[in-house]
């Protein structure tokens, strides 16, 4: 010290720091984007969720539609001639 | 240990919050993505907390016959006879008199077109069990149908059912059955096999004045109609293509002094098929 001044040799010389307060700042900052993300991801993730919950809680209904009553139809059919020179049958 | 400097600190901070930041724009994107995706498939529930899928099975019930017209032409009863006896299967009677004459022979039945060879093939064609039952409109009796003196020891208007596996008619809509069709249904309606009744009744001795009968009998046609298998409470008629058809033979026997009927005699059968 000379002169009342403090004289550095080149190696000596301090580098420029942040201050504390600017450390303080910055932590802050982060922990407020970290907050903010965590909601945001949450947020995103309960819609998602409400989305897809209702595939496990899914019910199958079945359905049996009452059936009709089929029909068909078969015709039977014969034409008895008249017989000539017969007594008593076929006239 | 030498502290770190504040720069330092500062320089983790922000690799720190870089990390934070990059991590939350991939994972909310990606969740993003993964939404959008899901609308997508097919059926999953999207606007509810519950999802519900409704599918419906619809039971068809078809009942066919393969064979439409029995028609046993025009003739007479010759001279020497005194009946004659047509069967739709063309199966010779058993029963046969002095003068009558069976339908593989067809001296006596002279004109008529006695060597029938196929029945009402009826074949369960749906997906449902079924009751068969038929009814008549025309001239369903023998007096309308055919009239004069009935022969004595047939019935005159006769009708039979038999399984398709002892019939084998060839023309069924699924595979030739290969067993008996109309069984194992209970008690309730005869567990045995066709049964040609119109009796509420199914208890006793298997006949017509009781109850009806079985397979393979034959049994006079009834205006009113009659249930051939099940009823309304059963329906046995499986719809397997292995056991599902039936064949109604139709056996008229005709007096020689069974009057001329002009124009074609004739009744139409209705086969219902009922489903519970």
């Amino acid at each position: 010290m000379r002169d009342g001044k403090v004289y550095y040799t080149p190696s000596e010389i301090p580098q420029k720091d942040f201050s504390n307060k600017a450390v303080l700042v910055m932590l802050v900052t982060v922990i407020v984007i970290t907050v903010v993300s965590l909601i945001l991801y949450l947020n995103v993730l309960s819609k998602v969720e409400s989305s897809v919950s209702g595939v496990p809680q899914a019910s199958l209904q079945i359905q049996q539609v009452p059936p009709s009553n089929p029909s068909s139809q078969g015709v039977v059919g014969l034409t008895i001639l008249a017989r000539e020179n017969t007594v008593g049958g076929n006239p | 240990m030498k502290d770190v400097s504040n720069k330092f600190v500062i320089g983790l901070l922000v690799v720190a919050l870089l990390i934070t930041v990059v991590g939350t724009i991939v994972s909310v994107n990606k969740l993003t993505l993964f939404q959008q995706q899901y609308d997508f498939i097919t059926g999953a529930p999207v606007s509810t907390a519950t999802g519900q899928t409704n599918l419906t099975i619809t039971s068809s019930t078809s009942l066919t016959n393969q064979k439409f017209l029995i028609d046993f032409g025009s003739g007479n009863v010759n001279a020497s006879c005194d009946f004659c006896q047509m069967d739709s299967n063309g199966v010779t009677a058993s029963t046969a008199t002095t003068n009558g004459v069976n339908t593989s022979d067809g001296s006596c039945c002279g004109a008529w077109n006695y060597s029938q060879t196929a029945g009402f093939l009826l074949e369960n064609t749906g997906n449902a069990n079924l009751s068969i039952g038929y009814t008549c409109s025309g001239n369903c009796t023998y007096g309308l149908f055919i009239g004069g003196s009935r022969p004595g020891g047939f019935g005159g208007l006769e009708i039979k059912v038999t399984s398709n596996s002892v019939a084998s008619q060839t023309t069924e809509t699924g595979a030739a059955d290969s067993a008996s069709s109309c069984v194992g249904g209970g008690t309730l309606y005869r567990s045995g096999s066709w049964n040609i009744t119109n009796s509420s009744s199914y208890s006793g001795a298997l006949t017509e004045a009781t109850g009806g009968l079985g397979e393979a009998y034959y049994i006079q046609l009834s205006s009113l109609g009659h249930w051939l298998c099940g009823n309304y409470t059963g329906s046995p008629l499986m719809p397997d293509n292995s056991k599902d058809a039936a064949v109604v033979d139709i056996n008229v026997s005709i007096a020689s002094d069974s009057p001329a009927t002009g124009v074609r005699s004739s009744f139409t059968l209705t086969f219902n098929g009922t489903s519970q």
